[in-house]
């Protein structure tokens, strides 16, 4: 960024201005606002080739690792076995077994010993369902949260001991609308207990 | 470069094909690229991880979420590349303040870009810049003096408003000109009286709650 020791109020909360309506943007605003940054002018800047490489790489990367659901649904056609079936075979709700398959549940909200009920059926490796895990952990994290996070949907109050109208803040806590263990941490410990309950069975 | 609509490259992406991806960043990433940098001053690396960030999200989307039409999908794209922007901003702007002799001066934003004019100047407000340091330090603080500036914003004309907004992020009048539609030999004064308006607004909303 540039260094300046001077910077533009008046520009400034403007562009404050700008940030903040987008969370509140309607489908015509956002539309106007897309229109204006796709119509760059024709100077418009680029990345170095081997940086744009290396993203377009990534991006493709996450796309081809499959999610948790995606193994769940194509080991379950593949095998022909119903949701109906799972359930009784691994003892996990059939709504929770919904919720697995749209990639819609945070993984580690499934007892341990269910987990592995339910690998072993499906004939998935740890290392395999591991890291399905964690893009199924990512996908959750990056849809719902940027959501919450760009929702117009805020809560105001009063900092205390702050001067009179001075600031109000964001009460919202950062894990708002999250259980407290669906958070990266817990995941890799639950996932580090999963690996040595198969690896025990296996013994 | 042949042109592609939102559903081609969502089908592109969707199928896994690499093709899909080079769409996607040349038909929003590289503009997103270039916004981040020339407009908001972020740094190639700062910018690159917000597009990053932004394409990650969408391809993470994509296998679970159908788009009613261009404008929810451009809604959802505008809406997550806006708010890594903010955080990248946020978090930059506030490593700045604590690097540099971090001034903000009204008075010195007001003098300057000053277009000839027989125009009065209008009085400075008292903009309350502890309320914009503060909003690089804390997720979504809001001041009363930054609601005042939504509300004088507001009741400006569409055109005014536009022009303040679109100079506040560094496009020239020529692009200003360009993008709205409007002559660019008069908009350096359009721009100037705009601002003056709105410090008229918002010196008025002070004298109510003063």
């Amino acid at each position: 960024m540039a260094n300046s020791n001077k910077i533009n109020a008046l520009a400034e909360a403007l562009r404050i201005m700008l940030l903040e309506e987008a969370r509140e943007a309607d489908l015509d605003l956002s539309a106007k606002k897309m229109q204006i940054i796709l119509s760059l002018p024709d100077d418009a800047l680029d990345m170095s080739k081997d940086k744009r490489r290396q993203m377009i790489d990534r991006l493709f990367e996450i796309a081809s690792d499959p999610s948790l659901g995606e193994l769940i649904r194509e080991t379950m056609k593949r095998a022909k076995l119903t949701e109906a079936n799972l359930a009784i075979a691994t003892r996990i709700p059939g709504t929770v077994i919904r919720k697995l398959k749209s990639d819609s549940i945070v993984p580690n909200n499934v007892p341990l010993l269910l987990l592995r009920n339910l690998l072993n059926q499906l004939q998935l490796s740890f290392k395999v369902a591991e890291k399905a895990m964690l893009k199924t952990f990512t996908m959750i994290q990056k849809t719902e949260w940027d959501q919450l996070k760009a929702s117009p949907v805020r809560v105001w109050a009063r900092r205390p001991g702050e001067d009179k109208g001075k600031v109000l803040v964001n009460k919202a806590a950062d894990t708002a609308g999250r259980e407290l263990y669906e958070n990266k941490e817990s995941l890799i410990k639950y996932l580090s207990q999963l690996k040595e309950l198969m690896e025990d069975q296996q013994e | 470069m042949a042109s592609f609509t939102y559903t081609e490259i969502v089908k592109l992406v969707r199928q896994k094909d690499r093709k899909g991806f080079e769409l996607l960043y040349n038909h929003y990433g590289q503009k997103f690229f270039s916004f981040a940098v020339k407009r908001w001053f972020l740094t190639e690396d700062e910018a690159w991880e917000v597009v990053y960030q932004t394409l990650q999200t969408l391809v993470l989307k994509l296998p679970l979420h159908e788009f009613e039409s261009k404008k929810h999908f451009d809604n959802f794209l505008y809406k997550v590349f806006i708010n890594y922007l903010r955080q990248y901003y946020r978090r930059h702007r506030k490593q700045q303040a604590e690097e540099v002799d971090f001034t903000i001066s009204l008075q010195a934003a007001f003098a300057a870009d000053e277009p000839e004019t027989k125009d009065e100047p209008a009085s400075v407000p008292e903009l309350n810049t502890l309320a914009i340091k503060a909003y690089y330090q804390e997720d979504a603080v809001e001041s009363p003096n930054l609601v005042a500036l939504k509300c004088a914003l507001q009741q400006l004309k569409a055109d005014e408003r536009d022009i303040l907004l679109l100079r506040a992020q560094n496009y020239t009048y020529e692009e200003i000109a360009k993008m709205l539609k409007i002559k660019n030999n008069q908009l350096k004064v359009k721009h100037h009286r705009s601002k003056q308006k709105l410090m008229q607004l918002l010196n008025k909303k002070n004298a109510n709650h003063g």
